[in-house]
């Protein structure tokens, strides 16, 4: 079981590259795909659901080409889009009952599995009044049981806590945790505390290219010794904001200790410190904006 | 100054959008044929079966600027409306309703848009008029303002009290959506019927298209040059008439040199044009300002709202989230009828009480109507009272922005399209099947035949046009326009329920050879929404 992406490229019409040379293997495991608004990851993702063409490259399913033959990757697909709307006059029964039949599903043990899947994304209670009447929150659950409908050997969520309030999002990682035992999945975000505690593999997508891939490990050991701690006073700032690129602050006393992302000192007193996931997201990022702009 | 730019920016919007190109088309193959040659099948100007007066730039202008206005109201109407709908739909109105905007600035902002638009359509028919007259060559002076005037005096009132109607529509809660449409269509006909000339013409307030203006200055100037047009009973019409008989009947013709607007005929005019603009106020009483938009927009759009805020309506206490490995196997096993039984569910679910109310009086009249009633108006009102229900069919995965959820689904197209088609046409069966029983009995079995071909047709046409943007709009303005041609006007070719007239073998074909066409554009734009 392996989805191989090879050198994906994408331009809309009449702009730039929005993908542009992008190669992943997935295998079973959990893989985020981390990377800032407009990186491109939607339009991966709609790639991978077959529901966008790639302009270069290919996508392959255990050696079937996609442009070939979609309906081998569809059959094992799960698509949770970002933005997505579902019928208003249809309960969440009646709807996923539409997709199960349109995904190909036994009417029967559909049925079934549609109450228990509700149940589990705690909406039983209003499974029959009609959709138009559910919160942000509720129909992105009702997204997320239509996208395990048929059991997923593949699957694909786009910024899947969108509207999750913290507990959901505990429980939703550990469900997709657990998924990722036997399925590959792949979820996108461009918050790094997402997937920070739950990716085997984080692939860092920026201006339309992988810019780092691999374990979260991986990531924080390139970025040893670019991340820095220097104590400035309040009034200063602003003004070092100016000049350097400022990962978090925090207030101690009267000064103002704020990590920063640099090769070299940004201040004859900072030191360097160990970098967290967010440190070398932010390390990374940068980086690959300095390798274009040269 | 706001208001303008708002405007300017929502006609920027709708011309940007390929079906505005192809609204414009049509107007050129329109502007073209409301001016008929001697031998063409049928005339846009009747009076007394063969007098008209010469193509010169007076008449071009009069005879289109009337026609156009005909089209405004049954067309044009339903080309502009959906605007303030779409700023509901689309969260802008939850934007605008949190700024300074003023009920009425926004109102007349749609208006003046839609004014925007048929402005545009106007001035292609006057263009397409002025190249035509050249063509048909019957007298080729060129007098701009002679020709530019009937669409001041008539086109202008007409579109600006379309216009204002769209709006006053749009904002009105219940004639908001479809059943709007139904309304402003029965509507037209009440206007249309009170308005019929009697006799000398008909008062200015019933005068709505300003046609009796013309009617009775065209009328003078005829029995001035053939006395004997004056000694028959009075004929008049402007708009399509079909007959074979005018390919050969021969026109007599006379100068005439346009309506003189002063007095009278001005102040009529003017008097429509104050109606136009009064409705636009008038809107301003039942629009919401988008009140219950915002809460709308909150519900559609997860990421604006603050996840601890949506959660606060989830009735149920939290508790840890069952294993997925719990849950009973998915098994596939595809069903065809289990697809067309959900499609019929989503299809019916959508529909309102009074859908409902009519669809029963339909079967009912079908059942109580004399034969010929049945044939001629139940079963082609059958045929007009699920038009919303098709037209929906190709744009709805668009319009509730579910594509990317259905669409990634196995086999999009070998299963879901047939599913949907299916569903659509039994819409049509349903409606029509006391009246097809009562032709059954008749032993007019060719009728029952036209008729499920009919139900198969219209949500087919649905899903051929649905793909492209506006093609729901369109399929509808195309049903409504060939159901006046056709069922109304009993044109064979025009006939689609092939109920009313009796068909031709070769009629067959046709209507054949165009469902295999619809299928072949029917799959190719489904598999363009599903991979783009
Ligand atoms: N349908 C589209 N047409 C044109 N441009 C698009 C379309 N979808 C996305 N883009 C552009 O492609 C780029 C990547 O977008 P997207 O894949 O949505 O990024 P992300 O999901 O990472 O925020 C952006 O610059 C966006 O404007
Ligand atoms: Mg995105």
């Amino acid at each position: 079981m392996q989805l191989v992406i090879e050198g994906v490229g994408k331009q809309y019409a009449g702009r730039g590259w929005a993908l542009d040379g992008v190669s992943l293997t997935l295998t079973p495991g959990l893989t985020g795909l981390l990377g800032p608004n407009g990186a491109g990851k939607s339009t991966l993702m709609r790639i991978l659901a077959a529901l966008t063409r790639p302009t270069r490259g290919r996508v392959t399913w255990d050696g079937v080409d996609l442009a070939k033959d979609p309906d081998r990757l569809r059959a094992v697909l799960g698509y949770l889009p970002q933005d997505f709307g579902v019928y208003p006059h249809l309960s969440a029964v009646e709807f996923l009952e539409y997709i199960a039949a349109a995904k190909g599903l036994d009417p029967a043990s559909a049925k079934r599995r549609i109450v228990e899947l509700l149940e589990m994304v705690h909406l039983a209670e209003p499974r029959h009044r009609p959709l138009g009447g559910f919160s942000g929150g509720m129909r992105q659950r009702v997204g997320i049981a239509q996208a395990l409908l048929n059991d997923p050997q593949l699957l694909i969520v786009d910024e899947p806590t969108a509207g999750l309030d913290p507990e959901e999002r505990v429980r939703f990682r550990n469900l997709l945790l657990e998924l990722a035992g036997t399925r590959i999945v792949l979820l996108s975000t461009h918050i790094v505390s997402d997937i920070e505690a739950a990716a085997e593999r984080i692939a860092v997508l920026a201006d339309g290219r992988v810019i780092a891939d691999g374990t979260a490990e991986a990531l924080l050991l390139a970025a040893e010794g670019h991340v820095w701690e220097v104590a400035l006073p309040a009034d200063q700032v602003a003004s070092f904001r100016e000049r350097h690129r400022i990962g978090t602050t925090q207030r101690r006393g009267e000064a103002v200790v704020a990590r920063v992302v640099s090769d070299d000192a940004p201040h004859p007193h900072a030191r360097t410190t160990p970098p967290t996931l967010e440190d070398a997201y932010l390390w990374h990022l940068d980086r690959a904006r300095a390798a274009v702009r040269v | 100054m706001h208001l303008l730019r708002l405007a300017w920016a929502d006609v920027l919007e709708r011309t940007r959008q390929p079906g505005y190109l192809v609204s414009l088309l049509v107007m050129v193959w329109m502007g073209h044929g409301m001016l008929p040659r001697e031998d063409a099948g049928y005339r846009t100007f009747v009076f007394n079966e063969q007098y008209r007066p010469s193509y010169g730039p007076e008449w071009v202008g009069t005879l289109t600027a009337v026609l156009t206005s005909v089209y405004f109201l049954f067309v044009g109407f339903y080309l502009v409306r959906g605007t303030i709908e779409r700023d509901r739909r689309s969260g802008v109105g939850a934007i605008l309703a949190t700024s300074r905007m003023s009920k009425f600035g926004y109102l007349a902002s749609k208006a003046l848009s839609h004014l925007l638009v048929l402005g545009s359509m106007a001035v292609v028919v006057l263009l397409t008029a002025l190249v035509t007259q050249q063509l048909l060559g019957e007298d080729r002076r060129i007098d701009l303002a002679a020709t530019l005037t009937p669409f001041v005096m008539l086109t202008v009132p007409i579109a600006v009290f379309v216009s204002a109607s769209a709006v006053f529509f749009d904002s009105t809660p219940v004639i908001r959506g479809g059943a709007g449409n139904i309304v402003w269509f029965v509507l037209l006909g009440v206007i249309m019927a009170s308005g019929e000339m009697k006799e000398g013409g008909t008062s200015p307030s019933r005068d709505l298209m300003g046609a009796g203006i013309v009617a009775r200055d065209v009328i003078r100037v005829s029995q001035e040059r053939y006395p004997e047009s004056a000694a028959s009973a009075t004929s008049f019409s402007m708009g399509l008439n079909f007959s074979e008989r005018w390919k050969t009947l021969e026109t007599r013709r006379f100068d005439w040199h346009g309506v003189d607007w002063s007095g009278e005929a001005a102040a009529s005019r003017l008097l429509w044009l104050l109606v136009g603009c009064a409705v636009l106020g008038l809107a301003v009483v039942p629009f919401d300002r988008f009140e219950h938009a915002a809460s709308a927009l909150a519900a559609r759009r997860p990421r604006l709202r603050l996840g601890a805020r949506s959660e606060a309506a989830s009735p149920e206490p939290l508790t840890p989230m069952r294993s997925a490995d719990s849950l009973t196997p998915a098994r596939a096993a595809f069903r065809f009828d289990a697809l067309l039984r959900a499609e019929l569910l989503l299809l019916f679910r959508g529909q309102r009480w009074w859908w409902y109310l009519g669809a029963l009086g339909l079967l009912i009249a079908g059942l109580a109507a004399p034969l010929t009633g049945v044939r001629r108006i139940v079963l082609p009102l059958a045929s007009f009272w699920p038009v919303f229900v098709w037209s929906a069919l190709g744009h709805r995965e668009a319009r509730d922005e579910v594509a990317s959820v259905v669409f990634s689904c196995a086999r999009p197209l070998h299963r879901m399209l047939p599913a949907t088609w299916l569903a659509g046409a039994s819409v049509g069966l349903v409606l029509g099947a006391t009246g097809m029983l009562r032709l059954a009995l008749a032993g007019d079995l060719a009728a029952v035949a036209g008729w499920v071909l009919c139900a198969l047709l219209a949500p087919l046409l649905a899903l051929a046009c649905g793909a492209w943007p506006g093609g729901g709009r369109l399929v509808e303005v195309v049903w409504l326009f060939a159901w006046y041609i056709g069922p109304m006007n009993r044109i064979e070719f025009a006939d689609y329920t092939g109920v009313v007239v009796p068909r031709s073998p070769q009629v067959w074909l046709a209507y054949a050879a165009m469902l295999l066409a619809l299928a072949g554009f029917a799959w190719w734009g489904r598999a363009r929404q599903v991979t783009r």
